[in-house]
């Protein structure tokens, strides 16, 4: 047969023989498995038990998950120890509250997350071995950098109108700039577009900045006026006096200002209502700068003391005793973490406003300086006389020499950094200037907070919206986050008075019944009687301990003050 | 055998005894005039047997008949053997039944048994429900197994495909036919209960509307004036022509049977006298006409009626200019009779008028009335329907109403006073020691109190009961604090047995045992039990100290000016000197000599200012003497230094301030008043402490703090609702496990 057998055809010729012959030296048990294990309670466990299946997550994955947070930068977003869970009362409340605390965690991690989009840098001066970054003139920068910067270092001479004053807007984009002998204007510092210019044909003392870059006001000879940004006058507010300085502040809508009589004045811009203002008894007043973190006010005085202070109370806040010696200019940086103060015994001093305590640093100058101010990225200027000297990181380190230094022609009137810029605007006797300092500003800008590409509509949103989040005046103190804690004190003398209150008993009655005839009132009648009287007498007792209790909030009735804003507070339904 | 006739003898000697016996009780009990009821007793053998008989014997159990005692009797016997066996067995196996419970103890157990069925019912609940309360958001309807129909239609896909012109052209030739598949299952769902309510509504209303009309029949029908009735009849034989109208138009055959008997009617009213003026009545009131209105009117009416009526119908042809005509002559018909209006013409546009107001009123009738019928109708077949349902349903439905209203009240037990006190002693933690202590007592008292009432607590009156719980918490200290020496003692002594010796040596020699104590004061606290090593420096101090807790405890506030440490060393700053300089060489002047008086003047005024300011929030001392109240008043009297001391209440010593080591810095501690009313002064509910309260308050929720997601997620409605959906109660199926 020349046919090749196929492998299906193939008869098993595997010996028994070959396949299993048990050899000698291995030994064949015969296990008959159990399938079950035997016993109730045995089968019971094995139905109860799943295949626990452990997923180990793979060694080296192709793809790994998101990216883990550093802990410096969640600690930066966190919001603190959270809630200690034994600290509720009920297993539901508890787990409610877990699961807050879940969000919030998630929150922070998401804020955390979040800083991977801002992208942009601080720019900084770095010189040359044996050179120093003071060296560097205004010209040489402007030299160097782009033609966008470049434009933005600019310089005007106003001859006539004397000593300036100038601002930025929040945002930073628009300029106000206020002359000694009336000249005032306000423009676009970035395409120089003048929105107005007005000879008040008086003097101008302060020009600020309201909520929005179409306002503005103006303290002038003797009393405060308000502009649009067309130069049209809308308000005159005679209650402001003889104004010297004035700050607004944004998030509670308040036009601070004080006077040469040494009133503080706030001045509601919203309702058009003045807040409070009373006098400080501290003579006059020249010195002026608001706490961003606190919205309180800083007024230096010359007894060398910052005296701070909110509307609410007609006595200082705080007093805080900087220099031994007449106190020239103060300012709060942005974060409102540091107080530098500046005396004319040539001291500066960097004090910690959150902790009132300090100083910080100290440094004695050559001469007094008479203006300070801090940049968004805590970049201090110096203005003293007519040199201006730029410092950076003086507040946690001392630093030993200027970052930049720029001398004028003539007396600096006051100096600003303006936001989310790397620009300082000095506004001297001659001239408003804008000097080009890399590193100044904050260059990352939140456009819901402030944007300097703001457009008509976003600029009518975000004035309602900010409008909508107003802060209450009262709410100004020293801690502003004192709104989120307990009133211990009233808490105390609450749990005081219900202790007191626990502790009265009521008095005992002794009632002896009168006799009755027989068969009119039994023995058990006479006992059900005296316990009807002594209840009765508990009754009285506890209705009349109710005065006892001190009465601690009492709501006092508050006249009707017939406030702008009331027309829009519900009806008083006719019941 | 002998014996057992022994027995029996005995037996009956002994009955004789008894029934003698028995006898002389009587006697006995007749001497006394009290009936006494005699115990029944069976004497015969009956099938029926009273229960009143079956009653234990006097005798108690001993007087009882046992059927092992009757057994007993058989026991000898072989043939017997099997039954006092099988009456054993039964007796073995058949427990006499126990005494049922009395009702009161019998229902407790009931009540008992059905308080752990319920409970255990509810305890199934248990997870469920807690899961939903604690959830941050709920949307309702909870369960979504709604089961949702996948099935896609066929030409899903055809759906996003552009028709080629072809493809068109061929759909118009051939077009396909779509088939819709009315399931009638699906009409067969019994009516939901808001189905059924507006149902039931609406047959209401039609009901109500049909009576209402039967009413106003009934009303017309009653009416007596002739004149009402010749208008209705008039009005009635209109409509009956225009219905004919009608119906020639649409079933012309009946129209013909109706135009025969309309001209059957027209015949006889042809050869009858009615609506002539040849009557009676018509004759009257011709005779009247002439000078009253009315009948004149009367007999124009009952003319034009006969005219009518006699007229022979119009069948086909030019019918709508026919009516026309007819509609606009009937005005001028009534106008005929008005003798004022007579011979006057109505202008055209009048009679335009007039006409189009009545053809429209007509035509508005018609249709009022065609639809009324026809509603009528349709819905008094349904409201058929409908009651039958809802007869079936009202029961069930009555009661679930009943189960919804009601609801469970929600129990808040809120313990508050009890946190309050826990807050207290941790608020206290700061104050003296004995202070605590003496606090701790009181809030034990009050827990005390509070289980039985919130009146009931120990009577504090002003001036011994206080002292007296001086002494208390005095007395109660020095247990302790012996206690604790007790138990020091013990720590120490196996340990440091020797070195004391040796130091207790050494002071014996040295030092006088009471220098040290006044310089070193511990802490009257359990924590003095913990530290052992530090103690065992102040060993010394044990024996003393008893008088220790006389002296004052309080330990001084470490007065620590840190300014002096913390000094921070001025560094020069090479600052450019500037040309020119706005203070000029007068203010410079000034400075030096400001600088030279520096400390002398602005330090000691600041300062002044801060002892100045800390006074003024001192608590002051409270003089309360009445002068002449138990003495002489008067100028020039003075009052009784002893008097003066004890009416004047006296201040703490010193409140700590919040700028009392702060240097040169004042803070104002009452300007913050203002915020105050906008702070929480009590710890809210599910909180215990201030801590947990401020933690839980301390992140802002708004989406200017918070990243928008994680703002989404905190501000989710507690519960949502979706429109249009019926919110169902949980059903149990919800307990049951699907994945198994």
């Amino acid at each position: 047969m020349g046919k090749v057998q196929r492998y299906f055809n193939k008869t098993e010729d595997i010996s028994p023989s070959s396949k299993t012959s048990p050899s000698k030296d291995t030994i064949v048990y015969n296990i008959k498995p159990k399938l079950k294990p035997w016993g109730r309670r045995q089968s019971d466990k094995v139905i109860n038990k799943k295949k626990k299946v452990v997923k180990l997550p793979n060694p080296n994955p192709k793809f790994k998950g998101k990216v883990p947070i550093p802990k410096k930068r969640l600690k930066k977003y966190a919001r603190g120890e959270g809630i200690n869970k034994t600290g509720i009362k009920t297993k539901i409340h508890q787990k409610k509250f877990e699961k807050k605390e879940k969000v919030i965690k998630f929150a922070a991690q998401q804020a955390a997350r979040a800083e991977v989009l801002l992208i942009e840098e601080e720019g900084f001066l770095e010189a040359d071995a044996g050179e120093t970054t003071t060296q560097f003139t205004q010209k040489q920068i402007r030299e160097n950098v782009d033609i966008t910067a470049a434009s933005k270092c600019f310089d005007l001479r106003l001859e006539d109108f004397g000593p300036y004053r100038m601002k930025y807007t929040r945002n930073g984009r628009h300029m106000l700039l206020g002359g000694k002998r009336g000249h005032v204007a306000a423009f676009d510092w970035v395409t120089k577009k003048l929105h107005c210019e007005i000879n008040m044909m008086e003097s101008v003392h302060d020009v600020c900045w309201l909520h929005l870059e179409t306002m503005f006001a103006a303290a002038q000879k003797e009393w405060v006026y308000m502009y649009d940004n067309q130069g049209i006058e809308l308000h005159c507010i005679k209650k402001l006096h003889r104004v010297t300085r004035m700050e607004f502040l944004p998030y509670h809508f308040l036009l601070a200002a004080c006077s040469d009589m040494g009133y503080l004045s706030w001045l509601d811009i919203s309702i058009g209502q003045m807040v409070s203002q009373f006098n400080s008894r501290l003579g006059r007043l020249t010195m002026l700068t608001q706490n961003p973190w606190n919205a309180v006010l800083c007024v230096g005085h010359v007894k060398g003391v910052v005296s701070m202070w909110s509307p609410n109370s007609k006595d200082p806040l705080a007093k805080m005793l900087c220099h031994k010696a007449p106190l020239t200019a103060l300012h709060v940086d942005p974060r409102g973490q540091y107080l530098a103060t500046a005396a004319s015994n040539r001291e500066l001093k960097i004090w910690d406003v959150r902790k009132l305590e300090g100083p910080v640093q100290e440094y004695k100058l050559i001469t007094a300086a008479n203006n300070l101010n801090f940049s968004q990225k805590n970049m201090l200027a110096l203005g003293m006389g007519n040199v201006v000297e730029v410092y950076r990181d003086c507040c946690t380190t001392a630093t030993k020499r200027p970052y930049l230094r720029h001398r004028f022609t003539t007396s600096i009137g006051n100096l600003n950094f303006c936001p989310y810029e790397d620009v300082l605007g000095v506004a001297t006797a001659k001239s408003v200037t804008s000097l080009l300092v890399p590193g100044s500003g904050e260059p990352n800008f939140d456009a819901l907070e402030a944007n300097p590409f703001q457009t008509k509509s976003q600029r009518k949103e975000a004035e309602v919206k900010s409008l909508l989040e107003k802060i209450q005046p009262e709410l100004i103190t020293l801690e502003p986050n004192v709104i989120a804690e307990v009133d211990i004190p009233t808490l105390k003398d609450k749990i005081d008075a219900k202790q007191k209150l626990l502790h009265v008993k009521p008095p005992k009655i002794n009632y002896t019944p009168r006799n009755k005839a027989k068969g009119k009132g039994g023995s058990a009648k006479i006992a059900k009687n005296k316990k009807i009287v002594q209840e009765q007498a508990k009754k009285e007792f506890v209705k009349s301990t109710k005065d006892f209790i001190p009465k601690l909030n009492i709501q006092k009735e508050q006249q009707k003050e017939s406030g702008v804003l009331d027309r829009f507070l519900p009806k008083k339904r006719k019941t | 055998m002998e014996s057992d006739t022994s027995e029996n003898y005995e037996d009956f000697y002994t009955e004789e005894d008894a029934q003698k016996h028995e006898k002389l009780v009587d006697k006995v009990l007749r001497l006394n005039k009290t009936q006494h009821i005699r115990k029944p007793s069976r004497t015969e053998p009956t099938l029926q047997i009273s229960e009143f008989n079956l009653v234990k014997s006097s005798g108690g159990d001993k007087g009882s008949v046992e059927i092992n005692d009757l057994t007993k009797s058989l026991r000898n016997r072989k043939s017997r053997l099997r039954i006092s066996e099988n009456v054993k067995r039964a007796h073995k196996a058949s427990h006499t039944l126990p005494k049922p419970l009395e009702k009161p103890q019998a229902n407790k157990i009931r009540r008992t048994v059905a308080y752990e069925k319920t409970r255990l019912e509810l305890d199934r609940w248990e997870a469920t429900v807690t899961a939903n309360r604690v959830s941050t958001n709920l949307s309702f309807p909870l369960n979504d197994d709604v089961k949702m129909d996948q099935k896609e239609s066929e030409n899903f896909a055809s759906m996003w495909r552009v028709k080629s012109k072809l493809a068109e052209e061929l759909e118009k030739h051939e077009p396909t036919v779509e088939e819709y598949h009315i399931s009638l299952e699906q009409e067969e769902f019994p009516l939901t209960m808001k189905e059924m309510l507006a149902r039931r509504k609406e047959a209401a209303k039609l009901r109500a509307y049909q009576g209402y009309k039967e009413a106003k029949a009934r009303r017309q029908n009653k009416i007596k004036s002739k004149k009402y009735h010749r208008i209705q009849k008039r009005e009635k034989i209109k409509k009956k022509l225009k219905e004919f109208e009608q119906l020639q138009k649409t079933n012309p055959e009946e129209a013909l049977k109706k135009l025969e008997e309309i001209e059957k009617s027209r015949i006889e009213e042809r050869f009858s006298l009615r609506h002539k003026s040849t009557g009676k009545w018509a004759r009257n009131q011709q005779i009247r006409a002439k000078y009253d209105k009315e009948s004149r009117q009367n007999l124009a009416q009952q003319l034009t009626l006969s005219r009518d009526l006699t007229q022979k119908s119009k069948t086909n042809g030019s019918s709508s200019e026919e009516e026309d005509e007819d509609v606009e002559k009937a005005p001028m018909g009534i106008d005929e009779t008005n003798p004022w209006v007579n011979g006057v013409k109505p202008g055209k546009e009048v009679a335009d008028f007039i006409s189009g107001y009545r053809k429209y009123w007509l035509e508005q009738n018609k249709t009022a009335q065609k639809s009324d019928a026809e509603k009528t109708e349709d819905v008094l077949e349904n409201s058929e329907n409908v009651d039958s349902n809802l007869i079936k349903l009202d029961q069930p439905e009555s009661n679930k109403n009943v189960l919804l209203k009601k609801k469970k009240q929600k129990v808040v037990t809120s313990d508050l006073s009890f946190d309050v006190e826990e807050t207290v002693e941790k608020l206290e933690k700061d104050k003296k020691v004995p202070q605590k202590k003496k606090k701790q007592k009181r809030n034990e008292q009050m827990n005390n109190s509070k289980s039985t009432s919130e009146w009931e607590v120990s009577l504090v009156e002003n001036g011994e009961a206080v002292e007296d719980m001086f002494k208390r918490a005095e007395n109660k200290l020095k247990k302790k604090m012996l206690r604790n020496v007790k138990q020091l003692k013990k720590k120490l002594v196996p340990k440091t047995l020797a070195k004391l010796q040796r130091e207790v040596a050494k002071d014996k020699v040295k030092v006088d045992l009471s220098l040290p104590i006044q310089k070193k004061t511990p802490q009257i606290d359990e924590a003095l039990i913990e530290n052992i090593d530090a103690e065992i420096r102040s060993n010394e101090e044990l024996s003393n100290l008893k008088t220790i807790l006389s002296s004052q405890t309080k330990q001084k506030p470490c007065d620590i000016d840190p300014e002096k440490y913390l000094k921070i060393n001025p560094t020069n700053l090479a600052t450019a000197i500037p040309n020119i300089v706005t203070n000029e060489e007068v203010d410079d002047q000034r400075a030096v000599i400001s600088e030279a008086f520096e400390d002398d003047d602005i330090v000691d005024e600041f300062n002044k200012d801060k002892s100045n300011e800390a006074d003024k929030d001192k608590p002051k001392n409270i003089n309360l003497t009445l002068p002449g109240w138990g003495s002489w008043g008067g100028t020039g009297v003075k009052v009784n230094k002893r008097k003066k001391r004890r009416f004047t209440l006296k201040a703490p010593k010193k409140i700590p301030r919040k700028d009392d080591n702060k240097g040169f810095l004042i803070i104002n501690e009452s300007a913050q008043n203002k915020v105050k009313e906008h702070m929480v002064s009590e710890v809210p509910f599910p909180f215990k402490t201030v801590k947990d309260f401020e933690a839980s308050v301390r992140a802002p929720i708004s989406n200017t703090f918070m990243p928008e997601t994680a703002y989404k997620k905190l501000i989710k409605p507690a519960v949502t609702t979706k429109m249009g959906t019926i919110i169902e109660p949980m059903s149990k199926d919800l307990l049951l496990n699907k994945n198994s």
